[in-house]
C-alpha cells in the first residue's frame, strides 16, 4: 500500500499518531511521581550499586509504570471519553487506536520487566511485573468499576515503585520500603477523594463507583480524615529505620501536621459550605497532598546525602534506628 | 490537490517523529545495555549510589542504635 493510498484511508477520526501521542499514553505526570519515589528509595537503600545500574533500573521502573498507564488508557477509553478530566487523552480523542495503545503497553511492559531482570535482578523484575499486573488487571479491569474502594486498590499499585527500586539495588525487600509503600498507599485515598469531591459530577455520569457518588459527600469527608489519621504514624515511622534520619523526621512531623489540619478542615465542612467557596479547602488539601509526598521522599534523599557527607567527613552521628 | 499535499506532509511529519522516537529508544537501550555490561564486567569500582550507613558503617554510626537486621555485607547484587 502506498502512502497516498494510506492518506486516503486516514480519516479525521483516526489520524496517524505521532510521537507525542504515544508519549502521552505513558501518563508522564504519574510517571514523574513514580520516578521520584523510586529514586528516593534507591538513595535511601543500603546498596552501594554503581549509578549506571541504578539509573538503568530507574528507567525500567519508569517505562513499566508508563506501560501500565498505556494499558489503563486502552481499557478505560470508553469512560475516559465521558469525563472532562480525561476526554482529551489520545485514545478517546481518536489520535491512537485502542489496539495500538494495548500493543504499545504490552510491548513496553514486557521489555521493561525483561531488561530490569537483566540489569538488576529477577526479584525486582518480578515485583515490577506484579505491579503492572496489579494495576492493569486487578485495578483497571476488575475492581475499578466494581467497588467504591477502587482508589484504595489503585493506590496500592501506585505505591509499589519504592519497593521495586529498593529490590533493584539491594536484591532484597526490607521494612523501610514497605513503610514507603504504606505511606503512598494511605496517601492515595485522601489525595484522590479530595479531588473527587469537586469532580463528583464528572464521575457520576460514568460507570465508576467513586466514593462521593456512591456513599455521598459526608462519608467521603469522614474517610479522608480516617485515612489521614492512619497515615500520620506510618509517615513518621520511617524516620527510625535505616532509610530515615533527622531531616526526614522533621519534615515528616511538619507535613503530617499540615495534612492532618487540612483533612480535619475538609472533614468538618458540608457540601453546601464547600460549594459556597468553590471547594477551596478540598482544593487546598489536594494541592498540599502533592507537596506532602514530594517533601517526604525528598527528605529521604536529603538524609541519604547527609549520611554520605558525614561518612566522607569521618563524622559519627548518632540517630536512633529502631526498626 | 493542495489538500492532498497538505495531508501528506502532516502524515509524513508525524511518522518521521514516531520513527525518530523508536530510533532514540532503541539507541538508548543499546547504550544502556553496553554501559551495564561494562560496569558488571569491571566489578563494583568507583562511585556508588546508596545509603552508606549500613554498607560502610558511616552516617548514624552508633552501633548500639543500629537495627539488628542491618546488612554488613553492603547489600547484595
Amino acid at each position: 500500500m502506498t502512502d497516498t493510498a494510506q492518506i486516503g484511508l486516514a480519516t479525521p477520526e483516526a489520524p496517524e499518531p505521532g510521537l507525542r501521542e504515544f508519549i502521552s499514553l505513558l501518563k508522564p505526570r504519574v510517571m514523574s511521581l513514580v520516578i521520584f519515589t523510586a529514586l528516593a528509595a534507591m538513595f535511601a537503600a543500603p546498596s552501594g550499586v554503581h549509578p549506571i545500574e541504578a539509573f538503568s533500573a530507574l528507567i525500567c521502573i519508569a517505562v513499566g509504570a508508563g506501560a501500565a498507564g498505556a494499558l489503563n488508557m486502552w481499557w478505560d477509553a470508553d469512560i475516559d471519553a465521558e469525563m472532562t478530566r480525561t476526554r482529551a487523552r489520545a485514545v478517546p480523542m481518536g489520535m491512537v487506536e485502542p489496539g495500538e495503545a494495548r500493543n504499545f503497553g504490552l510491548g513496553l511492559a514486557l521489555l521493561s520487566v525483561m531488561v530490569l531482570g537483566v540489569v538488576s535482578n529477577w526479584l525486582a523484575a518480578g515485583l515490577l511485573a506484579f505491579t503492572i499486573f496489579f494495576y492493569v488487571v486487578i485495578y483497571t479491569i476488575w475492581l475499578k468499576r466494581w467497588t467504591p474502594q477502587n482508589i484504595v486498590i489503585g493506590g496500592a499499585a501506585g505505591a509499589f515503585p519504592p519497593i521495586v527500586a529498593w529490590a533493584a539495588v539491594t536484591g532484597d525487600v526490607a521494612l523501610a520500603p514497605i513503610l514507603m509503600f504504606l505511606i503512598i498507599f494511605l496517601w492515595t485515598p485522601p489525595h484522590f477523594w479530595a479531588l473527587a469531591l469537586w469532580r463528583c459530577r464528572d464521575y457520576a455520569g460514568v460507570s465508576v463507583p467513586m466514593l462521593p457518588v456512591v456513599a455521598g459527600d459526608a462519608a467521603t469527608r469522614r474517610q479522608i480524615l480516617l485515612y489521614t489519621i492512619l497515615m500520620v504514624p506510618v509517615t513518621i515511622s520511617p524516620a527510625f529505620t535505616e532509610a530515615g534520619g533527622p531531616i526526614y523526621a522533621a519534615v515528616a512531623v511538619y507535613v503530617s501536621a499540615v495534612f492532618l489540619r487540612d483533612a480535619l478542615r475538609v472533614a468538618r465542612r458540608t457540601e453546601a459550605m464547600a460549594e459556597a467557596d468553590r471547594y477551596a479547602a478540598e482544593k487546598r488539601l489536594f494541592g498540599f497532598s502533592i507537596v506532602f509526598l514530594f517533601a517526604l521522599f525528598g527528605a529521604f534523599i536529603a538524609d541519604a546525602a547527609l549520611r554520605v557527607a558525614l561518612a566522607a567527613a569521618g563524622v559519627t552521628a548518632a540517630w536512633p534506628v529502631w526498626f | 490537490m493542495s489538500e492532498v499535499f497538505r495531508r501528506e506532509h502532516a502524515l509524513h511529519h508525524r511518522r518521521r517523529g514516531r520513527n525518530l522516537g523508536v530510533l532514540a529508544g532503541l539507541l538508548g537501550l543499546v547504550v544502556m545495555l553496553f554501559a551495564i555490561t561494562v560496569v558488571k564486567m569491571g566489578g563494583q569500582q568507583g562511585a556508588t549510589l546508596g545509603n552508606p550507613s549500613a554498607s560502610q558503617a558511616g552516617g548514624w554510626g552508633a552501633e548500639a542504635m543500629v537495627a539488628p537486621f542491618r546488612s554488613d555485607d553492603g547489600g547484595t547484587q
